[in-house]
């Protein structure tokens, strides 16, 4: 269970996020909707960790992630996804998935050195996990390409593949279907169906409402910093005030 | 003969200053102008202990590499936060404090006339004295330094390195604390660093203020840069040419300050020519986005 | 006691001395900055090609005064923008960012300062000339001629620059493009030439100031070393870019080394002046008047 308690957020004096609450349960698949400027990337900036809220508290499975930095958490529980596409162009499709498997022996710059018979086995099931996950996504012919070549569609599944490696217990994504083809939105469509029947918690923020219809259980409304609705996708969507939001 | 052994001495001693500056200059894109800081640093120790507290040679570079790690954490603690290019001025600056410390703190350095009547490092009972031991026992350690690079370059971590040179928000996202590989890095790198100025001490004998400033520094940096940053190999060759340029452009019949010069004008325009041809590493962030 | 009173102006009056020397230079490297964003570490030896070129017509060529200070003047101020076409705008124009564009300016600063190592020699040259070498009493202390000029320059350069970055189109075109360059694009600011017209009049600014330096005391290939540090230092303690924090932080400056080294001894004075400098970039890069920001 995600738990978001009277959370505030001000930017130069600006209020980003105003007094947001709400609770998500595992395999509970949401998504945060709202126009632009309403505190959606915020909202989940602060979850994730990577700013502070001002006012306010975020508990995942009973514990409090307010005192870990966001390494940390994302070692432990957040995987996130940004709107700024994140995939290191120095490295193959292949090694951006890997990199960010946890827990790998070799990452550590001693371990690296003097672990080297254990990190050489963990390598080979962490290459096998990686070649799986871009196959899943048919990305398998492109493992060994440089990210630096792809296109943005490519890059974005890439990241989505990293997100997969990854696997941490609450997925927050960030627009994960935004600048994809059809066939591409299918796929993610899937993939956020499957995480949440594995019980994963997973949020995340979209403008395309037809993919929010089609997999969301639950929608969060966002309009200038505070929820506007939630409940099901059809409700919320129906809403005036959501309606109005939007329009104005 | 004695010559050319002498001349190997000079380049392995900057071949290791060169490699220590590759480990975050090189492998992290982290540039600093102070690695001559950590060099003097351990000289001046190393001429402490070898006035008769101890000859061991192992002893003696391991309290060195000590003390250039503790410096080295000092600051890149301290400094972490700041830009890339802020933090090579503020290496700068601390690069100019260490040279005032040099050259002021008398009792402890000896000031501009230095200290004289070094003891050699001794190991295992056999004095490093001489040019064929000290090039041998700092090949060694050069080699071994050269096997490390390399096995890190081949490990996971790599990944891990080349991520944080790109963007510190994916390292973070993956669950890694990117400081935690900048200062043990720039740590390590000023541990070696002070470790070479152990031997430097030792062999010459002698050391002064000189060989510990500013154009030292950037003459270390231009060595990683033009020999090929962030790979194992590449800062040793820039090494081998910082120190033979001169002594080529000797035999050539420029005389002594002349050959100086040059080297300095020919140190200078390659780093410019490097920049403007190879940039990789120096590069805007947000370059080459599609 | 007298004695103290004498030595305590005459520190006072160093100070201002110093200060207006790392006033002119860090206000050429400020501008920089504002117009290109990136740290153009070559500035210290355009200092000093400003007195060897006029050492180099004046004294060598032989030319008047009239004419081998302006000649002398205006070849090194062409340094500036010349670096710019030789080094920063290839460099530029291949993706280098701000570090790459600080060590080409290191790079060029090495050949600059070696070639003028080559061409005049290592060693200190003096050079006297006897209106400017002239003590004079102002109150206890003892100053020369240069030193004045020294102060007045700074003073000058404080004023004329608030001056046209108020009233002129290049300083008005500065201060947007510093501001934001990309905007500043769009009301059709070139923002190059306004970094080429601003590294011109920087480099006049602190070849000047080398000139009035020699004047004052002996010229070496390595004498922009440490004014380049200082005016760097007070650039950063007043936040680059920043005029009037930037005259604080020079005077600042200039009393922490002089009165620094009044304390602790002459050998001291520079260091200091760095410790704060260090201190600045731990505590607050962005200095006392901030205004750049630093990225995360």
């Amino acid at each position: 269970m995600l738990e978001v308690q009277g959370v505030v957020k001000h930017f130069d004096g600006n209020l980003a996020v105003s007094r947001v609450s709400f609770q998500i349960d595992k395999g509970e698949l949401t998504a945060l909707i709202g126009p632009n400027g309403a505190g959606k990337t915020t909202l989940l900036d602060i979850i994730s960790g990577f700013t502070t809220q001002d006012e306010g508290m975020v508990r995942l499975n009973g514990a409090d992630l307010s005192r870990l930095s966001a390494w940390k958490r994302a070692r432990s529980h957040t995987t996130r996804t940004f709107q700024h596409l994140r995939d290191i162009k120095a490295l193959t499709c292949l090694q951006n998935v890997q990199l960010r498997v946890r827990g790998q022996v070799g990452n550590s710059l001693i371990s690296a050195i003097v672990r080297r018979g254990e990190w050489r086995k963990q390598e080979q099931a962490v290459a096998d996990r990686a070649q799986q996950i871009l196959g899943g996504l048919r990305m398998e012919d492109l493992t060994q390409r440089p990210a630096a070549t792809l296109s943005f569609g490519q890059r974005k599944m890439l990241c989505l593949a990293g997100a997969l490696a990854h696997d941490g217990d609450l997925f927050l994504l960030d627009e994960p279907v935004s600048g994809l083809d059809p066939e591409r939105r299918e796929i993610v469509a899937e993939v956020l169906t499957s995480l949440a029947a594995k019980g994963k918690h997973v949020l995340f923020v979209e403008h395309n409402l037809q993919l929010v219809t089609l997999v969301a259980q639950r929608v969060l409304a966002l309009d200038r910093g505070s929820v506007l609705a939630e409940g099901d996708p059809k409700s919320v969507l129906a809403s005036s005030a959501v309606i109005r939001a939007y329009t104005q | 003969m004695s010559y050319a052994l002498h001349l190997s001495t000079v380049i392995a001693i900057y071949a290791l200053l060169a490699c220590s500056l590759n480990l975050t200059a090189g492998f992290l894109g982290l540039i600093s102008i102070c690695q001559a800081a950590f060099f003097g640093l351990g000289a001046y120790t190393a001429a402490l202990l070898l006035r008769g507290t101890t000859n061991e040679a192992v002893f003696v570079a391991a309290i060195c590499f000590l003390v250039g790690w503790a410096a080295g954490v000092a600051l890149s603690t301290a400094l972490f936060r700041l830009r890339e290019d802020y933090f090579a001025i503020a290496s700068f600056a601390f690069q100019a404090v260490a040279t005032a410390a040099f050259f002021n703190l008398y009792p402890v350095t000896g000031g501009a006339p230095g200290i004289a009547g070094i003891e050699p490092l001794r190991f295992c009972g056999i004095s490093l004295a001489s040019a064929a031991r000290s090039s041998t026992s700092l090949a060694v350690v050069v080699g071994a330094l050269w096997l490390i690079q390399r096995a890190l370059l081949r490990s996971p971590a790599a990944r891990v390195l080349a991520a944080i040179r790109e963007d510190e928000v994916s390292v973070l996202a993956a669950g890694l604390d990117p400081n935690r590989y900048r200062v043990a890095l720039f740590a390590a790198g000023a541990g070696l660093a002070a470790m070479a100025g152990a031997f430097y001490a030792s062999y010459m004998t002698f050391i002064d203020p000189t060989p510990f400033g500013f154009d030292e520094s950037l003459l270390i940096l231009c060595c990683v840069v033009l020999g090929g940053s962030g790979t194992s190999a590449g800062p040793i060759f820039g090494a081998v040419a910082l120190v033979c340029l001169p002594e080529a452009l000797r035999f050539a019949g420029f005389p002594s300050a002349v050959a100086a010069n040059l080297r300095q004008i020919v140190f200078g325009t390659a780093l410019v020519a490097i920049i403007i041809l190879r940039p990789t590493g120096f590069q805007r962030a947000d370059r080459g986005r599609n | 006691m007298p004695g103290l009173r004498v030595e305590f102006v005459q520190t006072l009056s160093d100070c201002l001395v110093s200060g207006g020397l790392y006033f002119v230079i860090g206000l050429g490297f400020g501008m920089v900055y504002r117009a290109g964003r990136f740290f153009h570490l070559a500035h210290g030896v355009v200092f000093t090609a400003g007195a060897y070129g006029v050492y180099l017509f004046t004294r060598q060529l032989r030319w008047p005064a009239w004419a081998g200070v302006p000649a002398g003047l205006l070849v090194a101020s062409l340094l500036g923008p010349a670096l710019w076409f030789a080094v920063y705008r290839p460099a530029s124009r291949r993706g280098a960012g701000p570090l790459g564009l600080l060590l080409c300016s290191l790079g060029a600063g090495l050949v600059i300062q070696h070639t003028i190592s080559l061409a005049f020699g290592d060693a200190n040259l003096q050079v006297r000339v006897p209106f400017w070498s002239q003590t004079m009493a102002v109150g206890p202390a003892l100053v020369t001629r240069a030193q004045v000029a020294m102060v007045a320059f700074g003073a000058l350069s404080f004023a004329s620059v608030a001056v046209a970055l108020r009233y002129t189109r290049l300083g008005l075109d500065l201060r947007a493009t510093g501001d934001d360059a990309g905007l500043a694009a769009t009301v059709g600011i070139n923002s190059e030439s306004v970094l080429v017209r601003t590294l011109f009049v920087a480099s006049l600014l602190a070849s000047t100031g080398g000139l009035v330096a020699a004047l004052d005391t002996d010229m070496r290939p390595t004498m922009g070393m440490q004014p380049l540090l200082l005016g760097v230092c007070a650039s950063m303690l007043g936040g680059v870019g920043e005029i009037r924090g930037l005259a604080i932080a020079a005077l600042a400056l200039g009393a922490v080394q002089h009165f620094g080294a009044w304390w602790a001894g002459i050998e001291w004075s520079e260091s200091f002046a760095m410790l704060v400098l260090f201190l600045i970039l731990v505590i607050r890069p962005e200095g006392i008047r901030a205004r750049a920001r630093r990225a995360t």
